[in-house]
């Protein structure tokens, strides 16, 4: 068959793709708290994770389009009507999912570390 | 560069997207630009935190592609997706194209290649009942020898067919191996254009 070269999987790259599931996994979380609209989602997000602002909006447009959010406009005592965004029973349960895989995974890398940090000084005699 | 310059040059960047589609992006980086503003940010603020247009559009444009791949609904229409993507690909990632049309390449001269059998054997069939036909009216054939050639002519006929059949199967089966590649190609690249680090 045709040989598939592998593309550039370099560490950035791993990361970026880290990062985007993690985003997708924050903007659900925060969505299923209670209903957002983008700019206040982007703000909240923004405050603790570094993106760029402009990319948040592909992400909610594809959980809407896949059927995780539910969007409505309202209107707002000052400027123009808020798009918010509501979560679906989908998008419940898969951030359901998401999370429980996150935090199982968040514990085996730290004991992974934890077992790093354990054998350091040995390997330094060794 | 202010909120206009920056609406304008997305909209540029969305070209390729359908009208509705681009205005309904667009709206969203409107509503956040004139709530920005209402908090007392500057728009070169706004510009600044949001990004690169090129980044977002990208994004953008990756997720559509993706939904278009996965919902082409015929062979020939999942064909013309494929080649959009093609041509996008060598605009947006030079070099993720290189790494993409290698193996796509090879797949295509493959099916070509495979096309040329059936090709070949029914137009040696045609040309071989042309033969028979022509020399039928100056050669009288015995019933026997005519009876044989007919029959050996529906034998080619038949193995044309049959080895069209195999090729449509093919040709199926290897565009959804590189639809395949294409959609994991995309999220592979949009990723790397979100995470904007």
């Amino acid at each position: 068959m045709v040989s598939v070269s592998e593309p550039s999987t370099n560490r950035t790259d791993v990361s970026a793709q880290f990062k985007k599931g993690i985003l997708e996994m924050c903007i659900l979380t925060l969505v299923r708290r209670r209903d957002y609209y983008g700019y206040e989602l982007v703000e909240e997000i923004s405050k603790k994770i570094q993106v760029h602002e402009g990319t948040v909006y592909p992400i909610l447009r594809r959980l809407t389009k896949d059927g995780y959010f539910l969007t409505y406009l309202q209107e707002s005592n000052e400027g123009p009507p808020r798009k918010y965004y509501r979560i679906t029973p989908l998008g419940r349960t898969t951030q359901t999912e998401l999370v429980l895989n996150w935090r199982e995974f968040n514990k085996n890398v730290n004991s992974l570390l934890k077992f790093g940090e354990k054998n350091e000084p040995a390997t330094l005699f060794g | 560069m202010n909120q206009q310059r920056f609406l304008d040059d997305l909209r540029g960047q969305l070209g390729r997207l359908p009208e509705s589609e681009v205005n309904d992006i667009l709206a969203d980086y409107r509503e956040h630009f004139s709530l920005g503003l209402a908090s007392g940010k500057t728009e070169l603020q706004i510009v600044t935190s949001l990004g690169q247009p090129r980044l977002i559009a990208q994004q953008h444009l990756m997720h559509s592609l993706l939904d278009q791949v996965k919902s082409a609904p015929s062979l020939w229409q999942r064909g013309q997706t494929l080649l959009r993507v093609m041509l996008l690909f060598l605009v947006l990632a030079p070099f993720n194209f290189l790494v993409f049309v290698g193996p796509f390449l090879v797949a295509f001269c493959v099916l070509i290649a495979g096309w040329a059998v059936p090709i070949a054997i029914a137009s040696a069939a045609i040309f071989a009942a042309g033969l028979v036909v022509a020399s039928s009216s100056s050669v009288a054939l015995g019933i026997w020898t005519g009876a044989s050639l007919f029959f050996a002519l529906l034998g080619t006929i038949g193995l044309a067919a049959l080895s069209c059949f195999i090729m449509f199967f093919a040709s199926r089966l290897f565009l959804s191996m590189i639809s395949t590649y294409v959609q994991w190609n995309i999220k592979f690249i949009g990723a790397r254009g979100a995470a904007g680090a």
